[in-house]
């Protein structure tokens, strides 16, 4: 598989208030293959989510280089797809307007493909609804369909399940699998549930506390189409949940 | 429920009318009784009588209008531009920085001293009501309107960011948009003050409009005259402050109540 992604040497230190240094990311290396799903646990604040913002291009890393597709990102992309924890659908556009959004920016404004978006993640009846109108799940639902609509080739997901409560959360990334097995974008996903990362992912990488590296990565041998409570209870699922937990909780411990 | 809703309607006007009969028996008692006179307080047929015969008069409305002109178009200039400045500012902090203090200093003043050297530059007429008018809507809109564009959610704009949106199309459709709410709360507070402005500069100097009738009522011992100026000018005010409310709520409606 051709690499899609290509993080090297990448650290970033922050000046605080009192002049001192903060490191934040150490000589992170990380390639993501195009099409691999690749999870990003850590412990929180290791700097998961500052690594997504710098490959997307908003933050400068101190140093250290990204490629995507051969190309070094100076500047934001426009074909970065970015999900985050935090609802950022624009509250004063409706449901489909919302998803519109990346079309109406790359001049190809086209409600109906919105509304066909829309259906495709099950929100059919909401097109005209605000966000406030919408419940925490079908926000995500209406964040997903604006993501597909983006045609972007790599997605940057920052805990975007986080805020669910579980059921929500499990019918969600049936949902999440359901859509993306067939198109198999890159996707690099940050999170904090091993459950989640293992469910959804080929491959885990576990980052140490702050400040953040790469400390181990695990391959997960999982056959796709996955079924998400046929993978929760099954063998492989335990041992590896077992094996990255070991590290992870090393991780967490030092703390 | 569309019954119940009428029944609360006809029950909270019923005692809105009785709040007002109160009031009036008590001041009319309050004359009968000698504790005061017609000439201090009014009474409540003088004040009725003359608010006819004012309301009936052509010279009422040109000082109405006289009046609504001078605040719309304090208002207005000083919205637009107080607006500009406080976007200009959000987006430029070392600009920002640069008239901070300035701005601090003329800020703190009572805008109303101004109005002296305002008659002075503007000569009595109109202008000078409306420069005092400005002088105050200006900074209401330079501050909500800063504050609105500092407030914008940095997680949305980044979304949007990454979908390729340039600096142009944020600020068309990120940033002007939810500054909105705050730009609309300064406005009705801006109203408001654009009408203080007016009348304040019409009772120091001016031949027209209400705050004219005001002073010249008061200079002349007439206290059914000011009072029927105030009465005026307060269903003017509450006038003003309904329509500002209805496009609010048209404007903001996305947010729900």
């Amino acid at each position: 598989m051709n690499e899609k992604l290509s993080v090297q040497g990448v650290s970033l230190t922050f000046l605080d208030r009192t002049g001192g240094e903060r490191p934040v990311l150490t000589k992170v290396d990380l390639a993501l293959a195009d099409g691999e799903f690749c999870s990003l646990i850590g412990p929180s604040g290791c700097g998961k989510s500052t690594l997504l913002s710098i490959i997307a291009g908003l933050i400068r890393p101190s140093r250290g280089r990204v490629w995507i597709d051969g190309r070094e990102q100076r500047a934001v992309r426009s074909h970065t797809g970015y999900m985050f924890q935090k609802d950022t659908l624009v509250p004063w556009l409706t449901a489909t307007q919302n998803v519109a959004m990346p079309l109406e920016i790359a001049s190809t404004k086209d409600l109906t493909l919105a509304q066909r978006l829309l259906a495709r993640v099950g929100l059919t009846g909401f097109e005209r609804h605000y966000p406030r109108e919408l419940s925490g799940g079908m926000r995500k639902r209406v964040q997903l369909a604006r993501l597909l609509a983006q045609e972007s080739d790599i997605w940057l997901m920052d805990e975007p399940f986080g805020a669910l409560d579980m059921q929500t959360k499990l019918l969600i990334q049936e949902e999440f699998l359901r859509i993306w097995e067939p198109l198999r974008r890159s996707v690099l996903f940050v999170t904090h549930d091993l459950a989640e990362a293992i469910t959804l992912s080929d491959r885990i990488v576990v980052m140490s506390a702050r400040p953040g590296h790469i400390r181990a990565s695990f391959q997960v041998d999982i056959p796709r189409p996955r079924d998400v409570s046929g993978v929760i209870g099954s063998h492989v699922f335990q041992e590896l949940f077992q094996k990255v937990w070991a590290v992870l909780r090393s991780e967490i411990t030092e703390l | 429920m569309r019954r119940q809703r009428l029944r609360r309607i006809v029950h909270v006007t019923a005692l809105r009318i009785l709040v007002l009969g109160v009031v009036v028996v008590i001041w009319e008692m309050v004359i009968r009784s000698g504790i005061s006179t017609p000439f201090w307080i009014s009474s409540p047929l003088q004040l009725t009588s003359r608010l006819i015969g004012d309301l009936a008069s052509v010279e009422i409305i040109h000082h109405m209008a006289v009046t609504l002109y001078e605040t719309f178009a304090g208002f207005v200039l000083g919205s637009v531009l107080g607006g500009a400045s406080g976007y200009i500012l959000a987006r430029r902090p070392l600009l920002l920085a640069a008239v901070d203090p300035y701005l601090a200093a003329i800020y703190s003043l009572p805008r109303v001293a101004l109005a002296p050297l305002f008659i002075l530059w503007f000569g009595i007429g109109a202008w000078s009501k409306i420069a005092l008018g400005v002088s105050i809507v200006y900074f209401i809109l330079l501050m909500n309107t800063y504050t609105g564009v500092r407030n914008v959610d940095a997680d949305l704009l980044n979304a949007v960011r990454t979908m390729g949106a340039t600096d142009r199309y944020l600020t068309r459709r990120i940033i002007l948009p939810s500054c909105i709410p705050w730009i609309f709360s300064g406005m009705r507070i801006g109203m408001g003050m654009a009408l203080i402005g007016a009348v304040v500069g019409e009772m120091l100097a001016g031949q027209h409009g209400m705050g004219y009738l005001l002073a010249v009522a008061s200079g002349s011992f007439d206290t059914t005259g000011v009072f029927s100026s105030l009465a005026i000018l307060a269903v003017m005010a509450m006038a003003i402050n309904g329509i500002m409310k209805a496009c609010e709520r048209r404007l903001t409606r996305w947010q729900g109540s």
